[in-house]
């Protein structure tokens, strides 16, 4: 069973992705900030991590950039509400940007679609 | 018987007789008004009568044995020598000797002085009897006639009009003053005792002109007074006017004694008259012509009013005109505009037809309509055709336009310059070899050139019509030249009304910043606050959609909450699209120039609000590193606020100064203040206690300061007003 780190500071948020990735089939840790992502990681070996941008304290780029200084092989799906970002060069560093939406399925396709390709 | 006297009483009787006879014979000699007087033969007076004691004053006893000529004018003492000398030698009588006796006291008198010897019975001369009879009076009229002769012969000789007295019984002139002479060119001789029509008709005139040989007989028929104007041309050459007049003299009988002719050489005031004239019509046609061009601005209509003054009959009467302007640009001189009748046809057709109309010039400019609707007369094709480079320099159209001189052409040569000739090619193009060439320019500008011929008439054109085309032509020129700068004028206006435009339109583009800059704003907090709320109750509802059985009436209301859910999804994923485009541009921005602004865009609502304002900025201030636009929604939602909390009047201060490294910003207003509990919760998204706005405002100003470095500070109190005070780092 592949475990998925989800970080995102909007407690309900997670307990949605929480509920429809555990139906997917996935093991599904929560992380409230940067900080604690960083500890999950070590703790839990997510085989991917979807991770939040716009958090207060440690932001999701700056998160992204420590979890890859870490271990440039885990993927990272960034996750906002915001398209700007897609254009900020550190974004291109995660192997996805998916923007936030009570539709799901782009980013379940996503996070099959990476951890597939990881596999193989 | 005779009674015999005694002889000595004898004696005495004759002695007594003689004594009676003397004493008879001075007292008839003293009665005599003429003087009297006795010489020996040496001229010493011997006797003077009482006339001569009285009217020379000389007493009696004093005179007596003095030289007659002692009293003679010096001048005249040898006539009276001469005259004893021939009485007392021949015994002859000396009557009507005019000379001068002086008186006693120096005056000089007139005498006529006749004498004679006095002869005793042995034939011996006793004495010489002379009389003087005073002639001072008849001398003085005499004198008086001959000055009053030469003075009237010398007015007769001096007026400046020929004169001439004619005999009405043949005609003959009796005499004729020098003016006259002079004027006909003849000797006096030549004149008087010769008649005066025959003189008169031998003056050369100009062909076709009267002699004025009706004068003298019209005179001598009626008695009256005549005038009569005529032409001599004395020398073949120089045609002069006179005026000549007829006055009859009568005498107590009414009858004519002499005719007098006065001729007057009026050629000077007739052609200052004329001049006088001239300048009259000149002037009354470039006041219309002036109108004409004053009422527009329009070079095509300054130019078509020219030529029609220049060929209108009102105007300088030329029969055609053709206008040429120079090309700046391609350096040529092309033809422009022209006017006149194709052939002499057209011309009679036209001009009866403004004969008949008796147009002012300004009716007649008005007739010809549109100048451009007539572009295709012949003259016109004509003239188009016509285009000479600038650097043909020996072409007698570029001449006249470069040396700014005008010529009269004769038989295509140049008037006082036989050796050019005009271009064939221009007499062709005319079918013309007789015109003016007049240059047109303004200051030290050239224009063009402008000819004016009389192709048909075929009236010869004379210095004055080339003169007045001049003066038309400069006043054209200055016309033209306005109209020219005008243009410019005009073209700079446009160049301004276009920056004006572009200002507009940038400052539409500004404020549309503006409002990106807003909502891009709007879209952050729309993301963030409004997005994740929507993807968790969406997910949820989606989720428990999936999770209720396809039979439960619940389902549906699940898809309803879901469908409003997306519905508010794709709205918000529209408004973060449109935001895009408003990308923070940071660079140096002046706050002085900033808060300047932002005043300026509030004026009015400060104003409208009765709101004092004070601005206290620092020139001096260092730039800061911002996004202009989004620092300008910082101040004006900060000044909109302040407006917002003084409905009713109260003062607003702007500062700006130094603080460290910071600029320090304060916005201070008098208005109602921010409730304690409050002051905390101003800053937070969508908090408002107005009732009016978004309640983004002041999360707006504290997002963009934060992003720009910097950070707000406010102080408040109720009633009392609030203070916003910002610190920016300097660039």
């Amino acid at each position: 069973m592949k475990t998925l780190l989800i970080v995102d500071d909007e407690i309900n948020l997670c307990r949605l992705y929480e509920k429809q990735l555990s139906k997917e089939g996935y093991n599904v840790v929560l992380a409230h900030s940067g900080a604690e992502a960083m500890t999950k990681v070590n703790e839990c070996s997510p085989d991917l991590v979807v991770l939040d941008i716009r958090m207060p304290g440690m932001d999701g780029i700056e998160t992204l950039s420590k979890i890859l200084g870490k271990n440039n092989r885990l993927p990272v799906i960034l996750n906002s509400a915001f398209s700007s970002y897609q254009n900020n060069y550190m974004s291109w560093a995660a192997d996805a940007y998916v923007i936030k939406s009570s539709d799901l399925t782009e980013l379940k396709s996503k996070i099959k679609e990476i951890l597939d390709k990881k596999i193989s | 018987m005779k009674q015999i006297m005694p002889v000595d009483e004898k004696l005495d009787h004759v002695r007594k007789a003689l004594q009676e006879s003397e004493q008879r014979y001075q007292s008839l000699v003293d009665s005599i008004p003429d003087i009297v007087f006795t010489l020996n033969e040496n001229g010493g007076i011997i006797s003077v009568n009482n006339e001569f004691v009285y009217s020379l004053g000389y007493p009696r006893e004093e005179i007596l044995k003095t030289p007659i000529i002692d009293i003679i004018h010096p001048e005249d003492r040898s006539k009276i020598s001469a005259a004893i000398k021939v009485i007392t030698a021949t015994g002859q009588v000396i009557r009507g000797l005019e000379c001068r006796i002086m008186t006693r006291n120096g005056a000089v008198t007139y005498h006529e002085i006749n004498q004679c010897g006095i002869y005793g019975l042995a034939g011996e001369l006793l004495y010489i009897q002379g009389l003087a009879h005073d002639i001072s009076e008849r001398r003085k009229a005499e004198e008086r006639i001959t000055h009053l002769k030469e003075f009237n012969e010398s007015i007769f000789n001096s007026i400046r009009s020929g004169i001439v007295v004619v005999d009405p019984n043949d005609s003959k002139v009796i005499m004729a003053n020098r003016s006259y002479l002079k004027q006909v060119g003849l000797a006096e001789e030549a004149v008087v005792g010769h008649k005066y029509d025959e003189i008169n008709q031998a003056l050369v005139r100009p062909a076709g002109s009267p002699c004025c040989l009706s004068l003298l007989k019209n005179t001598l028929e009626s008695g009256g007074i005549f005038e009569m104007d005529c032409l001599r041309s004395l020398d073949g050459l120089e045609t002069r006017h006179f005026e000549i007049a007829t006055y009859p003299i009568k005498n107590q009988k009414n009858e004519i004694t002499e005719i007098i002719l006065i001729e007057r050489d009026v050629t000077d005031r007739r052609r200052i008259e004329d001049e006088l004239k001239n300048h009259v019509t000149e002037l009354s046609i470039l006041r219309d012509v002036g109108e004409a061009i004053q009422s527009t601005l329009n070079l095509d209509e300054i130019l078509h009013t020219l030529l029609v003054g220049v060929t209108a009959g009102q105007g300088l009467s030329f029969n055609r005109a053709f206008l040429f302007l120079l090309n700046q640009e391609e350096g040529v001189l092309e033809g422009a505009l022209a006017i006149g009748p194709a052939n002499p046809e057209e011309a009679g057709h036209i001009w009866e037809d403004l004969d008949r109309k008796h147009l002012s010039f300004t009716e007649l400019l008005r007739s010809y309509g549109d100048p451009m609707t007539c572009p295709n007369t012949l003259v016109n094709q004509v003239v188009h055709k016509i285009r000479i480079p600038v650097t043909e320099d020996k072409n007698t159209l570029i001449t006249a336009m470069m040396e700014g001189k005008s010529f009269n052409v004769i038989e295509g040569l140049i008037e006082g310059d036989p050796t050019r000739r005009i271009e064939d090619d221009l007499a062709t193009r005319l079918s013309s070899k007789d015109f003016a060439v007049v240059p047109l320019y303004s200051r030290s500008k050239r224009i063009g050139v402008l000819i004016a011929d009389n192709m048909i008439t075929r009236t010869p054109i004379i210095d004055q019509a080339i003169n007045s085309l001049q003066i038309f032509a400069n006043h054209a020129s200055s016309a033209i030249e306005n109209s020219r700068l005008y243009g410019e004028l005009e073209k700079k206006y446009y160049d301004l009304e276009r920056a004006n435009n572009l200002i507009r339109e940038k400052r539409a583009e500004l404020l549309e910043a503006e409002r990106l800059s807003t909502v891009g704003r709007m879209a952050n907090i729309l993301a963030h606050e409004v997005r994740n709320p929507l993807v968790v109750i969406g997910g949820f509802a989606r989720s428990l959609k999936e999770e209720t059985p396809p039979d439960d009436p619940k389902r549906d209301e699940l898809s309803i909450i879901l469908s409003e859910t997306m519905r508010l999804e794709e709205l918000v994923r529209n408004v973060l699209e449109y935001a895009k485009f408003a990308k923070p541009k940071i660079q140096p921005v002046s706050v002085s120039d900033l808060v300047r602004q932002v005043v300026d865009m509030v004026k009015y609502e400060l104003r409208a609000n009765h709101i004092h304002f004070k601005v206290d900025v620092d020139e001096d201030l260092p730039p800061i590193s911002a996004d202009e636009n989004q620092m300008r929604q910082v101040f004006l939602n900060l000044l909109f606020n302040a407006i917002h909390a003084m409905t009713s009047g109260g003062d607003l201060g702007i500062s700006a100064a130094r603080s460290g490294n910071f600029v320090e910003i304060k916005v201070a207003d008098s208005g109602c203040g921010i409730a304690e509990a409050n002051i905390n919760k101003i800053f937070s998204p969508f908090f408002t206690t107005k009732t009016r706005g978004s309640g983004l405002g002041l999360h707006l100003v504290s997002q963009i300061i934060s992003e720009h470095g910097g950070r707000i500070v406010v102080a408040s109190e109720e009633d009392r007003g609030t203070v916003f005070t910002i610190y920016i780092p300097f660039a």
